[in-house]
């Protein structure tokens, strides 16, 4: 039933490596944690994860599984709560986790993506515009989840998106919450504003809260001065 | 398209908004198919979008669709998983498998063609030069990682039809489509033999084949549409 060996690959500063330590975390699940230097490979992440050679990897077993929100399924799957286990990370029933799914796949495909164009753009109005459509993605997020997940927020049956205990979305916002503040640095513009995005917020901070004791959070200095090093070095080597 | 067979207690209407051609939609229908559901198919003309889409899927305004008890539900591979849920029954195939590993696999597979398949080869169609070749580079290199994956198996997933074919399907009936209607071969005489045979394996299934647009149609339909799909694909590169 449940593994006997856990392992996870990782790396400080991956927004999807935390997803996945802090999903094993929620659950308690024990594993052995294998730090990564993205800018050194080992052989046995790359041979774990051939088709795509990223972080997170989780073996269970000796056998490999990638992607973030694959893993988060999974390791919700493989500790469910109807054995014991910490609360269930996606809802019971098949309408709210279809829901969940899919604003999990729109920050994924509409969010995401603009996250990395920030970092990269070398003009401080193109990140800041950039940032600004990154905002205006996370309000139709923010909108969804109000209308689609009701009973979470600063009511009774908050502070989560999914309610009293973490699920999937709060994983992921989470998660990306460091790498989105440093985002809002070097943009000038505020991502997650708490007065524009109450339910994104407050999930967050709950998140950031809950994981203190979990070694996944990164320091905000230390993760832009990264970004910023990674940056300059990706444009030194393409000159 | 309704069932003389309907269960004892009625379960809530099942209707699906879908559009001629769209790959997403044909997903949908076979899962529903698959698990033996009563739909009421709605067709929209996405060159005129219907109140009732745009009520239910005002984030991305596509199809497919899927409307339950008056619920939405979008995203096609997200409606896949929730009908292989909603709907299952003792004697239905199951699409997703059941071992949480097997799922998790299934799970990585259908987003690896969603990314690195599906996306660079609708770009690859309707740009030129560089952006052309490096799209078109992208999507042979992920065909050939799928073609190695099949490893001599009928389907994806094994013997039988599941998930990660349905994610697929683009490939197996339209490929050759948009191939033709854009001028421009991605898949050389013999490249991917394992991809071909089951793309005629998926192709011939008893049942996606009921769910098959018929490929004239496609051309044509492709074909009418290419300018916009070129204007589109230019702004959206653009932007990258």
């Amino acid at each position: 039933m449940e593994p006997r060996e856990v392992k996870l690959y990782g790396a400080w500063g991956s927004a999807h490596a935390a997803m996945a330590r802090n999903a094993l975390a929620l659950k308690g699940v024990r594993y052995e944690y294998v730090e990564e230097d993205l800018d050194n490979k080992s052989e046995a992440l790359l041979r774990l994860n051939p088709v795509h050679g990223k972080v997170p990897v989780l073996v269970v077993d000796g056998r490999p599984l990638a992607e973030s929100f694959v893993i988060i399924e999974y390791v919700d799957e493989t500790w469910p709560e109807g054995r014991g286990y910490p609360p269930a990370l996606l809802p019971r029933e098949p309408l709210a986790r279809a829901t969940a799914r899919f604003w999990a796949r729109f920050f994924h495909d509409e969010v995401s993506p603009l996250s990395r164009a920030v970092v990269l753009a070398d003009a401080e109005a193109e990140r800041a515009e950039l940032a600004r459509e990154m905002k205006a993605r996370m309000a139709v997020l923010e909108a969804g989840i109000t209308e689609d997940f009701p009973c979470g927020g600063g009511g009774e049956d908050g502070p989560f998106v999914h309610g009293r205990s973490p699920g999937l979305l709060d994983v992921i916002l989470g998660s990306c919450a460091a790498g989105t503040r440093v985002l809002s640095a070097v943009s000038g513009v505020e991502i997650v504003e708490p007065g524009a995005m109450p339910r994104v917020h407050a999930s967050v901070a709950a998140f950031d809260e809950l994981v203190a004791g979990f070694g996944t959070t990164v320091p905000h200095e230390l993760l832009l001065a990264r970004l910023l090093e990674r940056k300059a070095r990706s444009r030194a080597a393409a000159a | 398209m309704s069932s003389s067979q309907q269960p004892a207690q009625a379960p809530a209407p099942v209707r699906l908004i879908t559009a001629f051609g769209s790959p997403f939609a044909h997903r949908v229908e076979v899962a529903l198919a698959l698990k033996g559901v009563p739909y009421e198919l709605v067709v929209e003309d996405l060159a005129s979008k219907s109140e009732l889409l745009l009520a239910h899927n005002p984030v991305h305004r596509s199809v497919p669709v899927l409307l339950h008890g008056g619920r939405a539900v979008c995203e096609s591979l997200v409606i896949v998983e929730y009908v292989d849920e909603a709907f299952h029954h003792g004697a239905a195939p199951r699409i997703l498998p059941t071992d949480p590993y097997d799922r998790a696999t299934a799970r990585f597979w259908a987003q690896f063609i969603a990314d690195k398949c599906l996306k660079p080869l609708w770009l690859s169609m309707w740009t030129d030069g560089e952006a052309q070749a490096r799209f078109a580079r992208e999507t042979k290199e992920s065909l050939a990682v799928l073609d190695a994956q099949l490893d001599g198996k009928r389907f994806f997933g094994g013997d039988a039809l599941g998930f990660v074919d349905l994610a697929a399907c683009t490939l197996a009936h339209w490929l050759d489509v948009l191939e033709e209607v854009a001028g421009k071969r991605l898949v050389g005489d013999g490249e991917y033999p394992a991809l071909r045979r089951w793309a005629k394996e998926y192709t011939s299934d008893e049942t996606v084949r009921r769910f098959l647009p018929d490929r004239d149609e496609l051309v044509a339909f492709f074909a009418a549409n290419k300018e916009r799909y070129t204007s589109m694909v230019r702004a959206a590169v653009q932007r990258q």
